[in-house]
């Protein structure tokens, strides 16, 4: 996968960590990142979508080298991450920021709005004066809309404020790239908008995201290119005009559409029942090479291909520009009366 | 306790704080013989202008040797509160963020500790060695470490698991610097004031307890409140003030610090909650 056209600001290449495991072995390992290439463009806004489990803020931390790796290398801004120095990784860390799942995580339960913004700036812009920081901190409250609740400690704020609080202090590092892990779960449907609208009123033309989220809704509204994870790997990776049952070829992904568009149509039908039609007919022994979609999979079954499926891994096939697709079905014939 | 006891409690047991640590103090730069103190011409004189609080068996001014009384205990006990406080802050901060085999021995070691019956240890000790009382002391402060560091470690550890400490990290802060500053200083210092009032107030009890008993602790002459308390054992109903008073200070001190330290830390507890 590239980011065609852009400058690259991250590129992961054959990144693989695992869970557990421990000194014995007794807990079994999870295979989180199962070999992933990714790479972001300067300025580029991908969402990561995928269910849960599927490695997707795990990926978030590994560009991020908040968690170690088994193997692979990440760069940021042509240096690598994993290899960066105390005084490297500290002037790194300015750049690429992430705004955590809980939010709790991102703020201190005894600071006040106020003091947590000072903090930052004396962390990340020790240039400024007391004077400075003051202004910088108005500035910032101002741009996330919080100027009236500097005053406040997390306790009494709501969670959408908490989520502007550590996107204020995150913008205090003029970040290249923010990693936000579900910017948007938890909060009711009105937070949710003027979050978005935040996100984009923040982005300027040097600033990436990585969006991790399950909310197609704010997939479509701020990203331009969409990457699909399952089971540790990455599975799908296209333009955010093409996603959606028609656009995206994906089998696993065509389900996570056909899924969404029945909730957008209130149909009373469940996720389930759609895709997993036909699946349980045949049965093979899915080895860690294979499609990690094979349990599943109704067009392998359809096309009969189901045990190369489950024992090769399938790679990228480019179905498109800027699209790309890791799956054998797309390449057999007889493809398009499936699914 | 409503909001207005726990006022007037945390104000006079501050006040008797207050009180011991200048007394303390000062006690540290009045020169004092205790043999030239000794006077013939006045045994066991009532309170009086010339001795406040009368004089003892051996005519010594009471209030001088109470007063004087406090160098056993006074420094023991702040070194004894913040060697529980320091080393238990950091093995908590360090044993709730890090893993590995370090980690995991310094657990045991803590739980080992933890297991010890204090007061049981501390007289074994004295029948072995003989110790002085600041080595008391230090020791009272050891014992105290993995209390002070289960609470600690428990903080970081329910911070950790909800990726408080990871986000900081992201944001540019060192471990040492979340650890250190974040957690233990800005929220764990109710905790720490506890403890160290706590330990204070423990190491202050051991100390009279050991003098007063006589074959451990601080011997006569030197002054301690504990062998003070001591002569009721040879004045046999002849005065009451020579041993009366140290006792009075000894029970208001520990009841003082112990009051001080709960109503500090709830008091804190409530403000940062
Ligand atoms: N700290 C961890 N310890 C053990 N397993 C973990 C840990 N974090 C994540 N995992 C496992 O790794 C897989 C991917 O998790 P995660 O990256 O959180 O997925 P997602 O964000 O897509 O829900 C899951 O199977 C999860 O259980
Ligand atoms: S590779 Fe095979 S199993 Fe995997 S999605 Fe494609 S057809 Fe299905
Ligand atoms: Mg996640």
């Amino acid at each position: 996968m590239s980011a065609e056209g852009r400058a690259p600001l991250v590129e992961a290449r054959g990144v693989v960590k695992t869970y557990g495991g421990g000194l014995f072995r007794r807990q079994g390992v999870t295979r989180a990142l199962d070999d992933v290439d990714l790479d972001i463009g300067v300025g580029e806004v991908v969402a990561l979508i995928g269910e849960s489990g599927s490695g997707k803020t795990t990926l978030g931390k590994v560009l991020l080298r908040l968690t170690s790796v088994d193997s692979g290398r990440v760069t940021f801004e042509g240096q690598d991450v994993f290899a960066a120095g105390a005084a490297a990784l500290r002037q790194m860390r300015r750049r690429f920021q992430m705004v955590f799942q809980n939010q709790a995580a991102n703020l201190h339960p005894k600071m006040t709005v106020r003091e947590m913004m000072d903090e930052s700036i004396r962390l990340h812009r020790p240039e400024l004066d007391d004077a400075g920081r003051t202004a910088l901190t108005s500035t910032l409250l101002e741009r996330v809309g919080l100027s009236a609740r500097a005053d406040q400690r997390p306790a009494s704020l709501s969670g959408g404020e908490k989520r502007r609080v550590g996107l204020a202090r995150i913008l205090a590092t003029k970040p290249r790239l923010i990693v936000a892990d579900e910017p948007t779960s938890g909060l009711d449907a009105a937070i949710k908008q003027q979050t978005i609208t935040l996100l984009k009123h923040l982005k300027d033309a040097d600033l990436a995201y990585l969006l991790i989220s399950h909310d197609l809704g704010l997939v479509r509204k701020i990203s331009e290119r969409v990457v699909v994870m399952l089971k540790g790997r990455i599975i799908e990776d296209v333009p955010v005009e093409r996603l959606g049952v028609s656009g995206t070829h994906h089998p696993y992904t065509l389900r996570l559409m056909q899924a969404a568009e029945l909730l957008e149509d209130h149909a009373p039908s469940t996720e389930g029942e759609v895709t997993r039609a036909g699946a349980a007919a045949e049965r093979v022994e899915v080895t860690s090479a294979g499609c990690v979609y094979a349990g599943d999979c109704a067009l392998a079954r359809r096309l009969g291909i189901l045990s190369k499926c489950a024992s090769e891994r399938p790679q990228f096939v480019d179905v498109g520009e800027r699209h790309r697709v890791a799956c054998f079905g797309l390449t057999e014939p007889g493809r398009e009366s499936n699914v | 306790m409503t909001a207005k006891w726990s006022d007037l409690g945390l104000r006079l047991s501050g006040a008797v704080v207050v009180a011991v640590m200048v007394v303390g103090l000062v006690a540290l730069v009045i020169p004092y013989d205790p043999a030239d103190a000794v006077s013939y011409d006045s045994l066991l004189n009532p309170p009086s202008a010339a001795h406040w609080l009368g004089t003892d068996g051996q005519g010594r001014d009471v209030l001088m040797r109470l007063v004087k009384g406090t160098e056993a205990f006074f420094l023991p006990g702040l070194m004894g509160g913040l060697i529980a406080v320091v080393l238990g802050g950091l093995a908590g901060a360090y044993t709730g963020y890090a893993s590995g085999p370090l980690r995991s021995a310094l657990v045991g070691l803590l739980q080992l500790v933890d297991t010890l019956p204090r007061l049981v240890f501390i007289i074994l000790l004295c029948t072995i060695r003989n110790p002085s009382i600041p080595l008391i002391a230090v020791v009272a402060g050891l014992l105290f470490v993995p209390t002070v560091a289960t609470v600690v470690r428990r903080k970081v550890e329910a911070l950790a698991s909800e990726d408080y400490i990871l986000a900081h990290i992201a944001h540019g802060f060192t471990p040492a610097r979340i650890l250190l500053h974040h957690i233990l200083w800005l929220q764990c210092w109710p905790l720490l004031v506890r403890q160290a009032a706590f330990v204070f107030g423990y190491v202050l009890f051991v100390e009279t307890g050991l003098s007063y008993l006589g074959d451990y602790g601080v011997q006569e002459p030197d002054p301690s409140w504990g062998n003070m308390v001591a002569q009721v054992k040879d004045l046999a109903g002849a005065g009451a003030w020579p041993w009366l008073a140290p006792a009075v200070a000894i029970v208001v001190t520990i009841a003082s610090f112990l009051a001080f330290g709960n109503l500090v830390a709830r008091k804190g507890e409530e403000a940062l909650r």
